[in-house]
């Protein structure tokens, strides 16, 4: 449906009509009645907002009147002083002379001065006194006590756990552990890596010496590092090559062999074989 | 400042509502009364036109900030406007980001003045419209020219306060609300039309 609108608005006519002047009657009523009076509806916020406009207006001025009223009194105050010390000062001078002038004249107005200097003074004091009682109970009691904490028992526990995780590292691949930086502080502690299975066993002897773990349990096992080798290697011929990787391929080589060799007499032969690799080596 | 709008007029006059801005600034309750009943009506309604149903929550975070910081307000009665409508507008635009809810929801206008059905308000537009129906029909347009005829007509915002309100200059805002006239206008004309016998 499209009707011709004889009455076309003009700009002027729109701003007048905005601006709530003359216009279409139909367009100035809806304006009109747009922007008419409110119901008690709409005005329901009333009783919050003003509660809320008498209070913020108490909390604004009080802190900023105050204390200007209260300079302004010890600035009179110390300026009433002053004129009777001066007032003192003249009487004094026409006593007793110049000597006694310059005293006093110093004295005084050094005086009024002084006040400022004691708050700040005993304000000074306060700070660093509550400071002290904020480190009282940090640092005096549990900060004082974490130093011996972290200077004696943190270390263990945190090589310890190194140790092992060395020990699972090193059975996994002995080279990444060792090159690794989160060892840097065990290798540092136990001289060089290749000390540090001792230095982790030392450790966890002194640590948990009550303790019957099955690591110590398998060192007690094989006191020989040698002969547990060869043990392992005869229970499982494929295992000594990674559990001796610095030894040269001669233990790898025979013990596969052996294997391949004695393949159909594995239960008779594999107490023999570690015999003849010892021969052999 | 709207006086010469003969038919409806709120119920404070420009020269009291002046002189309501000058207590209120200096923390006079009463003035701070008279400047909410003056404006919260219109500033609900604009409200509307952003959130929705929620301009009644919007507009009442927007009175707390200003009775927060009334006191000591700077400038005349169109600048209090044009600042509390930029507050509302900022706290209805939060509202809007959180909530990611549609504006402009017609179930706002609610608590506008009751009246009669569209059809039966129509018959009495002659007089007067009611407020209700006339809202409605300034929601339907789109926001953006909403918004500059409710500053403009409802608020009572100039067009250069209008643009600060919205960030824009005051010729974009005239556009806009132009626009949104010319389009009431037809649908006052519409509606003429289709409440009475239809032609063409």
């Amino acid at each position: 449906m499209r009707t011709s609108t004889p009455d076309r608005l003009t700009s002027a006519t729109a701003e007048q009509l905005l601006d709530g002047g003359a216009g279409p009657a139909g367009l100035h009523q809806l304006l009109a009645a747009a922007a008419g009076p409110g119901t008690a509806g709409e005005l329901a916020g009333e009783a919050a907002a003003v509660a809320a406009f008498v209070d913020a207006p108490r909390a604004s001025p009080l802190p900023s009147a105050p204390p200007r009223r209260q300079s302004m009194l010890s600035t009179a105050l110390s300026k009433i002083l002053a004129a009777k010390a001066v007032a003192a000062v003249v009487l004094l001078a026409g006593a007793t002379g110049g000597v006694a002038l310059a005293a006093t004249v110093s004295g005084p107005p050094s005086a009024p001065p002084a006040d400022p200097p004691a708050a700040t003074r005993t304000s000074t004091p306060t700070p660093s006194a509550a400071a002290e009682d904020h480190h009282e109970p940090g640092a005096r009691g549990p900060a004082a006590d974490q130093p011996d904490a972290t200077a004696s028992a943190s270390p263990q526990p945190s090589l310890a756990g190194l140790c092992t995780a060395w020990a699972a590292g090193a059975t996994d691949n002995p080279g990444a552990a060792a090159d690794n930086p989160a060892f840097g502080s065990l290798v540092k502690a136990a001289g060089s890596p290749d000390k540090v299975p001792g230095y982790c066993a030392d450790l966890a002897g002194t640590d948990q010496p009550a303790q019957p773990s099955t690591p110590p349990g398998q060192d007690s096992d094989r006191p020989h590092g040698r002969s547990a080798d060869a043990q392992d290697g005869a229970t499982h011929p494929g295992v000594p090559p990674t559990a001796a990787p610095g030894n040269p391929d001669h233990p790898a080589g025979p013990p596969t062999d052996t294997a391949r060799r004695g393949g159909e007499v594995r239960d008779n032969g594999t107490r023999p074989e570690p015999a003849d690799q010892g021969r052999n080596g | 400042m709207r006086a010469a709008a003969g038919e409806v007029v709120p119920p404070p006059a420009g020269a009291a509502l002046d002189e309501a801005l000058r207590a209120a600034s200096g923390g006079d309750e009463a003035g701070f009364v008279a400047l909410y009943r003056d404006l919260q009506p219109r500033l609900l309604r604009y409200a509307t036109a952003l959130v929705g149903a929620e301009a009644e929550d919007v507009t009442a975070e927007t009175w707390l900030q200003v009775a927060r910081d009334m006191r000591g307000f700077q400038g005349d009665l169109d600048g209090f406007r044009g600042w509390v409508s930029t507050i509302c507008r900022n706290r209805a635009m939060d509202w809007a980001r959180t909530r990611t809810r549609r504006p402009a929801d017609v179930t706002g206008t609610d608590l506008l003045a009751e009246y009669p059905d569209r059809d039966d308000a129509y018959g009495e537009a002659v007089e007067g419209m009611a407020t209700q129906w006339a809202m409605a029909q300034i929601l339907a347009l789109p926001r953006t020219e909403a918004e500059a005829v409710l500053l403009r007509a409802v608020v009572g915002l100039d067009a250069t306060t209008a643009g600060k309100v919205l960030g824009k200059r005051p010729g974009t805002v005239r556009v806009a609300a132009h626009r949104g006239l010319k389009k009431l206008a037809q649908t006052i004309k519409n509606d003429r039309w289709t409440a009475g016998e239809k032609r063409g």
